[in-house]
């Protein structure tokens, strides 16, 4: 080995891995962080997905509890569409009875005056008849509407009902779906760590092989101190040094 | 600043002889960078001895290294040179990037 122009390209050399080294250590040590705060943020994301995940699931319970409100609400209507119908009935039979009882007492005084059931008399019992059907009819009329409006409150209940737990069902479905992507960040996070361990271990390895380097150079620089008076290429990098070297045994010397 | 390295006694000593050496304190007076290349030198042994825990070839290198550093009918440059045909070796061997 001699002294010459490498000698001082390596000194260059070695300080400039070592740098290198050191920067690759450091810079690697910075993007892993860089990447574990990465990790970090995904796995609060996951958390987050989960946590809707969660608000879906408890929404559908109350859709689910709402769409049972409705079914009670469907079934009152149902109710009251038979109590309407009965009623009804119940009210025109009073109402045929009291027409009943109207024309039987008008007959009773026809009859208590000598007169025969015709004629006038016989006019009125008619329109009394006339009349009390007339009633009968508005009175089922009046029954059948109201029949219907609590007919269509209990279809309405029920279709509530249905959305509801239609409703009830897509979010259960959504929030099945949503857990599945927060175990994905999760999946994802575990990655990024993965990444991270594996780039500080990049930027180590990258920073050993810059020392090892370095040393390497360190070793062809020195050693090549002790050559330097044969060549005579040391003298312009450690003067006196390599003079006072060249065969004088109280001399510096070189490292021989 | 790195924490400086308790190296092997024989490494170290190996060390302080070159440090000690007249041509090498005359070079290093003349241009402080010697220095350097010392330290570099330094800084890849105690690598290797630090790396030895994980590594068994290392370890038998390192021992290899303790013992040529060691010999008294090697002159302290052919040690040095044998130091350096370790790092070589280790380095060609991808030993420092595994």
């Amino acid at each position: 080995m001699t002294f010459g122009p490498s000698t001082f390209s390596n000194l260059g050399g070695a300080a400039s891995d070592l740098l290198a080294g050191f920067g690759a250590s450091e810079k690697g040590a910075l993007q892993a962080q860089g990447l574990r705060i990465t990790a970090s943020g995904t796995r609060i994301g996951a958390q987050s997905t989960r946590l809707s995940a969660e608000g879906l699931r408890i929404k559908a319970q109350g859709d689910l509890a709402e769409a049972s409100n409705y079914d009670i609400a469907g079934t009152l209507a149902q109710q009251n569409e038979a109590f309407t119908a009965q009623s009804t009935r119940v009210q025109q039979m009073q109402l045929d009875r009291q027409v009943t009882q109207a024309i039987g007492g008008q007959q009773a005084s026809v009859a208590g005056a000598g007169f025969a059931s015709s004629g006038s008399a016989g006019d009125l019992m008619r329109d009394s008849a006339s009349q009390g059907a007339l009633a009968h009819g508005v009175l089922g009329q009046q029954g059948a509407i109201t029949e219907a409006g609590f007919e269509e409150q209990a279809t309405s209940f029920q279709t509530m009902a249905a959305a509801g737990r239609a409703t009830a069902a897509g979010e259960m479905d959504i929030a099945g779906k949503t857990d599945t992507i927060a175990t994905q960040q999760d999946a994802i996070a575990t990655q990024q760590d993965q990444l991270a361990a594996q780039t500080q271990q990049a930027a180590n390895d990258q920073a050993s092989g810059d020392f090892i380097s370095s040393a390497i150079k360190g070793v062809a620089a020195i050693a090549s101190i002790g050559l330097a008076p044969f060549t005579g290429g040391a003298s312009l990098a450690i003067g006196g040094a390599a003079a006072s070297a060249v065969g004088d045994a109280n001399g510096i010397g070189g490292l021989y | 600043m790195q924490e400086r390295y308790v190296m092997p006694a024989k490494i170290d000593a190996f060390l302080a002889k070159i440090r000690a050496r007249p041509a090498f304190v005359a070079a290093a007076n003349s241009d402080g960078s010697w220095y350097k290349h010392l330290d570099a030198i330094e800084r890849g042994l105690s690598f290797l001895d630090r790396k030895a825990d994980d590594d068994p070839q290392i370890i038998e290198i390192l021992d290899k290294i303790q013992s040529v550093v060691a010999r008294d009918d090697l002159s302290l440059k052919e040690r040095l040179l044998e130091v350096g045909k370790f790092f070589v070796q280790i380095r060609d061997a991808g030993r420092s990037v595994n």
